[in-house]
């Protein structure tokens, strides 16, 4: 009995609480239509019919019955051209504050486009134009645009330069004062043909920069010039979503690294954990090359080389992530040189890694670092360097290590969505 | 089949080509090449068919792709996120092939986000056909939500000129209501906005070491007649070398604090009072406290200030200077007014952009004490896939009285460490980049990285 009563009074209860929670339901969402239509863009159509088709396939537009109700004002005529083709004319005018926005679309049907699909189209291109209003508009917030083409990559096209694409630069720089003078020249060239199946890049450059420091009354006369060049090749074949396979190519000369003139061949093969065409939100890449670099040095080396070709391999695992939340980017490398099957010794690792969050609505907060294990300095000239080729960092110093580490934090509170703009006296 | 005859045409070639040239050379070296040639020809066979076939099987699939609208975009977003997001138009690789210029410049707001202005310029058959929409980032919105807001907003603005391409039949639209509803926020802050932000920074290795922070902190309140603004910053920077037994530290810590009020009066002028404290080694200031009435002139109408703008400046700056080393002109502390003026002018469009600025400033107590600067920047685009640019800076100075006696060392030049003593410095630079090649850019490829 005394189960029954329970059973009973708790039944009432949960009948009571779902009558209310109904209720309340229904009241929200019966305040949900009118305000569903309240975010919606009026507009007033004339020469045109079936407004209901068009109320079907516009769902962003409100279409008012009279004129003062409405934002737009948008006329449809059907006129026949010179050749006796039917053309449909629509003209787009603002109203209240969007007074002054005015357009004019034009549409003329296929030969043999049969009456229905002419009218889809009409009403395509009707909603099209009132886009443009909308987006000026808080109602442009709430739509979204999608492409429902069948194809998930846009179809390249091709014209008569089968995707090649050149580009050739040059740039001279001079400065002076009174004991500082320096001038410097730069050039280069750039092939390149990227299509889905297949990335080819090419790049010479070269670069001479001569600065020099000049004070008689402190006995200081310095000169000091750099010389660069270098050829950047890069061929890329795709084989699926997650895999590829290439050749890198690179020959090159740089004072910093005793680098009179190197050349390196690498074929490498590429894995990625999410598909290639999510790259711009997130990718996750492991890359391995094993390779050939040649190297001609300006001084002898710490190991007595004038010059030397080694066998070099490299594992790269790569990852980037962007989110609302904020973003994350890291990359992990190992490298060794293979002077023999059995010394591995000459070797390096790198690790780097960045975070950009919002920690709460109005703390952000950053942090990177790189760490790196170095024991393949095999360029280093014997010599060392003078000191004030350390002072200006000119040449690369030995190391066995090095790392570096940044960190931030942002805090901002008060009007933070006042989005008024004054110009006046610069940002 | 015209390919495959091609090739074998190529390779008869190639052959006959071989004999000529290489008539006199070892036969050993000759296989070598012929191997190589071989490999070639084999690759461009490889290589070439595909696209050919593809254009064959999806010729009106091609057609419609080709006569999507051509857009041109520059400026605020990263092209290729834009060419994965908004795959229903071409992307040209100049201006002038564009049927569309999108152009997006931004400046700050009040709370210290940013105001986008995305400008449309139609061109080819929609000539005349403008449109000007707006985008605001707010301060705290991370780089995703701002880059979907953004797209979005760019988007829409290209529909009307899509609207007149056969891509409209693929074009879906959909509209999702926001729950909530937009309540009129009570700003309880009176539009003031406060922030407060740290870094440091430590980059280390045998020989070289440096250390660096920084701290900020900035209230304003910025509304459309009044602008209030102060930001006080610290840093600290040192730098040290421990070379073969000789050790440079160099530290260098600036202060600097600056506060403004001004007030904008019409479309055209505005007036205010600056305030800086300042504090930097490297000009032999130990303190300045600097108090400076300005008056504006805007050439161009301030609501197109993003876009172009002209604005000239005239003002009195009345300082008092503490130095560090007594100066060369026998101080160590002085009063000093000035009397200073500049003019800025920077343009942008589709032919590219000018930036001038000119800016000269003489002391009251000796008007032979000046400094005039001239600073321009252009780039051009003189013609399809061609464009200059240069940067020239020009500066005549006799107004270093902060120089201080005796010589610098050797270190403090090579680390620039001091400002040295000069009447003039000058900076000349230019280039030019041309591009040739396929006018769609639509491929967005990452493999092996960009």
């Amino acid at each position: 009995m005394f189960l029954f009563r329970t059973f009973r009074s708790l039944f009432l209860c949960l009948l009571i609480l779902t009558l209310f929670l109904s209720a309340l339901y229904s009241q929200e969402s019966n305040g949900s239509i009118s305000d569903t239509e309240s975010q919606k863009l009026n507009v007033y159509v004339s020469g045109f019919t079936d407004i209901s088709f068009l109320r079907e396939k516009i769902n962003f537009v409100l279409f008012v019955s009279e004129k003062d109700l409405a934002l737009v004002e948008v006329k449809i005529e059907e006129k026949s051209t010179v050749s006796g083709e039917k053309e449909f004319i629509i003209t787009y005018s603002g109203r209240k504050e969007l007074n002054g926005i005015s357009d004019e679309l034009s549409y003329v049907p296929k030969q043999g486009e049969t009456e229905e699909n002419a009218k889809q189209t009409l009403a395509k291109i009707l909603e099209g134009g009132l886009i443009k209003y909308a987006a000026h508009t808080p109602v442009g917030e709430n739509i979204s645009i999608k492409y429902t083409h069948t194809e998930e990559q846009v179809a390249a096209v091709k014209d008569k330069w089968n995707y090649w694409l050149f580009g050739l630069n040059f740039h001279f720089g001079l400065n002076r004062e009174k004991s500082m003078k320096g001038h410097n020249l730069s050039g280069g060239f750039s092939a390149r043909r990227i299509t889905d199946e297949w990335k080819m890049r090419a790049n010479v450059n070269t670069h001479y920069s001569e600065s020099t420091f000049e004070m008689e009354e402190i006995g200081l006369s310095y000169k000091n010039i750099t010389r660069n060049y270098n050829f950047d090749g890069l061929l890329v074949k795709s084989l699926s979503d997650h895999w590829s396979i290439g050749v890198f190519c690179q020959a090159n000369q740089y004072t910093y690294y005793n680098n009179k003139f190197s050349i390196e061949l690498a074929p490498a093969v590429e894995y990625s954990i999410f598909p290639y065409i999510e790259s711009e939100k997130r990718s996750f890449t492991f890359l391995y090359r094993l390779g050939y670099v040649y190297r001609n040095y300006w001084d002898e080396t710490i190991y007595g080389k004038m010059n030397e070709g080694l066998a070099q391999t490299s594992l790269t695992a790569d990852v980037e992530i962007i989110k609302t939340w904020g973003s994350i980017e890291s990359y992990l490398t190992g490298s060794v040189y293979l002077k023999d099957l059995k010394d591995f010794t000459k070797n390096r690792l790198t690790w780097h890694f960045e975070i950009d969050v919002r920690l709460y609505k109005r703390l952000t907060f950053d942090i990177e670092w790189r760490v790196s294990m170095i024991h393949d300095q095999i360029f280093l000239a014997r010599g060392g360097a003078s000191f004030e080729e350390v002072l200006l960092r000119r040449k690369r110093l030995e190391t066995r290590w090095d790392y570096s580490i940044e960190f931030g934090f942002g805090y901002s509170f008060g009007s933070l969505r006042s989005n008024v703009v004054n110009p006046i006296f610069g940002n | 089949m015209t390919l495959y005859k091609n090739s074998i045409k190529n390779i008869i070639l190639m052959n006959i080509f071989q004999c000529l040239c290489f008539r006199n050379t070892p036969v050993k070296v000759y296989r070598k090449i012929n191997c190589a040639a071989w490999f070639l020809v084999l690759l461009l066979c490889i290589q070439l068919p595909a696209p050919c076939q593809a254009q064959i099987e999806g010729e009106t699939e091609e057609n419609v792709q080709k006569k999507a609208l051509t857009v041109f975009a520059e400026g605020g977003i990263s092209r290729d996120y834009m060419k994965r997001e908004i795959r229903f138009i071409n992307y040209v690789r100049d201006p002038r092939m564009a049927d569309v210029y999108v152009l997006i410049t931004s400046q700050s707001t009040g709370s210290g986000g940013t105001e986008y202005t995305i400008t449309y310029q139609g061109q080819n058959n929609y000539k005349g056909i403008d449109d000007t929409l707006k985008f605001i980032r707010n301060r705290t919105d991370t780089y995703e939500i701002y880059r979907r807001g953004m797209i979005k907003v760019i988007k829409q603005g290209l529909m009307r000129y899509v609207a007149t391409t056969p891509t409209i039949n693929d074009i879906s639209v959909s509209f999702k209501p926001s729950v909530r509803k937009i309540i009129p926020e009570i700003d309880k802050w009176k539009k003031w906005v406060f922030s407060i932000g740290f870094d440091a920074e430590l980059d280390v290795e045998k020989y070289e070491k440096e250390y660096d922070f920084n701290i900020n902190l900035s209230a304003s309140k910025i509304t459309e007649k009044w602008k209030i603004t102060s930001y006080f910053s610290y840093d600290y920077n040192e730098n040290r070398f421990e070379y073969e037994e000789r050790t440079i530290k160099d530290i260098r810590r600036r202060l600097s604090a600056k506060s403004m009020l001004a007030k904008k009066i019409g479309d055209h002028w505005g007036i205010g009072v600056m305030g800086n404290i300042n504090s930097d080694v490297r000009y032999n200031n130990k303190l300045s406290v600097e108090l400076s009435p300005t008056i504006e002139f805007n050439l161009y109408p301030y609501s197109e200030f993003s876009r172009r703008q002209f604005p000239i400046r005239i003002g009195i700056s009345l300082s008092h200077n503490d130095y560090y080393e007594e100066t060369i002109y026998n101080k160590t502390s002085e009063f000093l007014s000035k009397m200073f003026m500049s003019a800025a002018n920077i343009i942008q469009g589709k032919w590219g952009s000018v930036i001038n600025v000119v800016r000269g400033s003489f002391y009251i107590q000796d008007f032979n004490k000046n400094n005039f600067e001239w600073v321009n920047m252009f780039n051009f685009r003189l013609f399809e896939g061609f464009s200059i640019n240069a940067f020239t800076a020009v500066n005549l100075i006799h107004n270093q009285l902060y120089l201080e006696k005796g010589d610098l060392t050797i270190e403090e030049v090579l680390l620039h460490r001091k400002q040295f003593e000069t009447r003039y410095n000058y900076f000349i630079s230019f280039g030019f980049s041309y591009s040739f090649g396929s006018k769609f850019q639509n491929i967005v490829n990452p493999r092996f990285g960009y």
